[in-house]
């Protein structure tokens, strides 16, 4: 197997943190495999430019592998689902969280993950579309605003509604050349501009975007599991705090990434009479958050399914493995914040079976509670 | 308090609407509801209400309350037992004989419960580690009060009469309280999965502990049974490391396999029939590890037991997994079938396939597998029709085509295994270019 160790248990110290990824794009965006061992499995490009697929706790043990992304089939017998998904992102050469995200619900549109799941990335994909003509809308009000406080106040309430995108367009090309640009030329970049903006949306947006909402539910996560972990001793408690510290540094890093998309986008007007860099800061920043949010939806899924002390303790010791590394860049951000190093150092888990003994086939109750998580993203 | 919560006492008769409005408070006001919700909430209205507002409580996990009583009961709450008939019973405590445990030690204890009710009074139970210790303290009182032979009657022949088991139960698992509160600490999971190396060496360690101590273990071992998905392993394992089979653990051990089989009968009608495959499965695992591991006590037991599991597993798997199979995953091939159609499909199709082992032994092996490879025949051969309507090839991803095509892999998958499936996938995406 040419498989390269990344990091191991035993490194320690700053050799352990030499070997933490330095970037997000080292890192490499979550895949949502339903193959047990590939459930917190990355793909990233290497540095001559190949796919690589990085592998966590491969053989039981705490480090990450390393594999060219072409060879995975053949080294982990995989699911049908993962199978088609493997290929579509090699075929989308999707890198980032986005891209992975799309690949991964056009794959789950066919059902081969079941129907639960062929659901929710139906409803996913029909929430984005809707996410994005909000989003544009939202954007409109913030220019008639910077124009007409007025009229812009009277139309804040409607944005959602029905009526509400008519009404805002119709306001909006009422104003004619006072928006800067003539309003066919605006209209088309507001259009190309809620592309990427939706991801995150506006503070005016009343469904907020899905990466602002994935930021907020992180945020309840750590509350969560840190009350939980409070109230209790030995391991339970050891890896829940874990993750809380973990959520924590995250959360750090995310609420800078979001005042950076905020600040970017302070004035969509300006954003689109300075097309170019302007609006190349907005993607940008919205690309960040959704580095910094990557791999948190299905820790919280899980975290939040467990309702009873049993399932919470099984929810955990999934979590933890789970939990994604800062990047080294990163995590230097909080060294403030009184956090002592790496948190990958304190990574320990409980050892789980992922693949049956008997036939080297992954094990269908975990495949059937890896496709639950995902029935549940959004 | 909060307005909420001091407007009117809550009782169960009051509740309607409340869950709503419940919803809008601050946290704090929640939570004020929830606690004085405490003492109400075995009525069928309460439970209806925090069902209802499960999803704010599992956000904020408010605390429960703390009490000497609940602490007392936390070494041994893993053998507790609402039936009452069992203070016989060596292995279990009726949870009815708690308050008069209780009562006993409060007799023979009164000022050093005192001492500790007044120590709790200043804990808030997100303060573990002091309420741990205090725990610790109580137990320590507690098994030495509980357990100190009850003044003997004042007649010529001076004899202390026996401890019920039950109360003997408890005193020995008081006595080992640290210790069995170190291995839930260590291996919270309940229950815990097969016992591995890691998993071994931390009960061996638990129960040299106990020894080196003079302590008793067979609490600490009825416990750790009690967690284990498979007690019969336990036995095997204690055979293996010299210690020897405490007296009632394999009786113990059998105990919890008839009951694991009274409700897996009483269930067959309601449980999906995955469930009922992965647990006749385990079932029969453990009978099978079980006659191969229990004293000459215990297997009179099992001897009667094991051919009525037999029997009531054989039952389960013909009527629920085996025989609705073929028209469960017929209709999830109908081009309109419904959402739930699919999911009762997969759920046999699961069950089918989990339950190969276990019909396999209660002789329903040839009539498993000839129902798989009939349906796999079925499913085979929609695939090929499919293909040839797609001209070979996958549908593009995202156009809503395939849907027939994909579903019968999925169903191939979920029936034969991923391996069986493969083959199906890689050809059409080798026809698509996309392999």
């Amino acid at each position: 197997m040419s498989a390269v160790a990344l990091a191991d248990s035993v490194a320690s110290g700053s050799f352990r943190e030499h070997l933490l990824p330095t970037s997000f794009a080292e890192r490499g965006a979550s895949v949502p495999f339903t193959t047990p061992l590939l459930a917190h499995a990355r793909v990233r490009q290497g540095w001559r430019g190949r796919f690589e697929l990085v592998i966590l706790s491969f053989a039981g043990g705490a480090g990450h592998y390393v594999v060219p992304w072409q060879i995975a089939p053949d080294l982990v017998p995989m699911t049908a689902h993962d199978r088609l998904l493997h290929q579509e992102v090699l075929s989308r050469a999707a890198i980032n969280p986005q891209g992975v995200r799309e690949a991964a619900l056009a794959v789950a549109e066919t059902g081969l993950a079941g129907p639960d799941v062929a659901e929710a990335a139906q409803r996913a994909m029909a929430a984005e579309n809707e996410a994005k003509l909000l989003d544009k809308s939202s954007l409109m009000v913030q220019v008639i605003a910077a124009v007409d406080e007025t009229k812009a106040a009277a139309l804040t309430p409607v944005i959602s509604q029905p009526e509400g995108p008519p009404r805002i367009r119709e306001a909006f090309f009422s104003l004619g050349e006072r928006v800067s640009l003539d309003p066919e030329a605006f209209d088309r970049r507001l259009s190309e501009l809620s592309q990427f903006s939706y991801l995150v949306g506006t503070a005016e947006n009343p469904a907020p975007g899905r990466l602002r909402r994935l930021l907020a539910q992180l945020d309840e996560f750590q509350t969560s599991i840190a009350a939980w972990g409070a109230q209790h001793l030995g391991t339970a408690a050891e890896h829940a705090a874990y993750c809380a510290n973990a959520a924590g540094r995250t959360l750090l890093v995310g609420g800078a990434a979001l005042g950076d998309f905020e600040a970017a986008l302070d004035s969509p007007r300006e954003v689109v009479a300075e097309w170019g860099t302007r609006a190349r800061a907005v993607a940008r920043a919205a690309a960040r958050l959704a580095w910094v949010v990557d791999g948190w939806e299905t820790i919280t899924i899980a975290w939040f399914a467990a309702d009873s002390e049993s399932t919470q303790i099984d929810a955990l010791a999934q979590i933890v493995p789970a939990v994604p590394i800062l990047p080294r860049d990163e995590a230097k951000l909080d060294e403030e914040s009184g956090a002592a190093g790496p948190i990958e150092g304190r990574r320990r888990g409980w050892v789980r079976t992922s693949q049956d003994w008997r036939t080297g086939e992954p094990d269908s109750e975990i495949v059937q509670r890896l496709e639950a998580i995902k029935a549940k993203l959004t | 308090m909060t307005e909420l919560a001091a407007a009117k006492p809550l009782t169960p008769g009051n509740l309607a609407g409340l869950s709503s409005k419940l919803m809008t408070v601050t946290d704090e006001m929640f939570v004020a509801v929830i606690d004085q919700l405490g003492p109400v909430t075995a009525s069928p209205d309460v439970i209806q209400l925090l069902n209802e507002l499960r999803p704010r409580l599992r956000r904020l996990r408010p605390l429960r309350p703390l009490s000497l009583k609940r602490l007392l009961c936390r070494p041994f709450e893993d053998l507790l037992t609402s039936d009452p008939a069992a203070t016989e019973a060596a292995t279990r405590i009726p949870r009815a004989e708690i308050s008069a445990c209780w009562g006993l030690l409060a007799a023979g204890a009164d000022a050093e419960l005192a001492a500790l009710q007044a120590r709790l009074a200043r804990l808030s139970p997100d303060q573990p580690l002091p309420v741990y210790e205090l725990a610790c303290n109580l137990w320590e009182v507690a098994a030495r009060t509980l357990g100190a032979p009850p003044p003997a009657e004042p007649t010529l022949v001076q004899s202390t009469p026996p401890r019920p088991p039950h109360l003997e139960l408890v005193v020995e698992t008081l006595a080992a309280a640290s210790v069995i509160e170190q291995f839930k600490r260590e291996l919270p999971d309940r229950p815990f999965g097969p016992i591995e190396d890691a998993t071994a060496g931390l009960i061996i360690s638990c129960a040299r502990q106990l020894l080196g101590g003079g302590l008793p273990i067979r609490g600490f071992l009825l416990v750790v049974a009690a967690r284990a998905r498979s007690p019969s392993s336990l036995i095997e394992l204690l055979a293996r490391a010299g210690f020897g089979v405490p007296a009632g653990l394999d009786n113990f051990a059998v105990e919890r396999l008839v009951e694991a089989a009274a409700r897996f009968g009483d269930g067959i009608a309601t449980t999906a029939p995955e469930a009922l495959a992965r647990d006749a499965d385990e079932m029969l695992v453990s009978l099978t590890e079980m006659r191969n591991v229990v004293g000459e006590a215990a297997r009179s037991g099992l001897a009667r037991s094991g051919p009525e599991i037999e029997t009531t597993v054989r039952a389960a798997l013909g009527s629920r997994v085996i025989d609705p199979a073929p028209a469960a995953l017929g209709a999830a091939l109908e081009a309109d079938a419904s959402t739930d159609t699919l999911r009762t499909a997969e759920s046999h199709a699961r069950a089918l396939r989990r339950s190969r082992r276990a019909a396999a032994s209660v002789g329903l092996g040839e009539q498993a597998e000839q129902t798989i490879a009939a349906m796999q025949g079925r499913l085979e051969a929609r695939i090929r029709d499919e293909l040839q309507r797609t001209g070979g090839g996958l549908p593009s991803l995202g156009s809503g085509e395939g849907a027939a095509l994909f579903r019968a892999i999925r169903m191939v998958e979920l029936l034969s295994g991923p391996e069986t499936a493969r083959p199906h996938l890689l050809a059409a995406m080798s026809k698509s270019g996309k392999r």
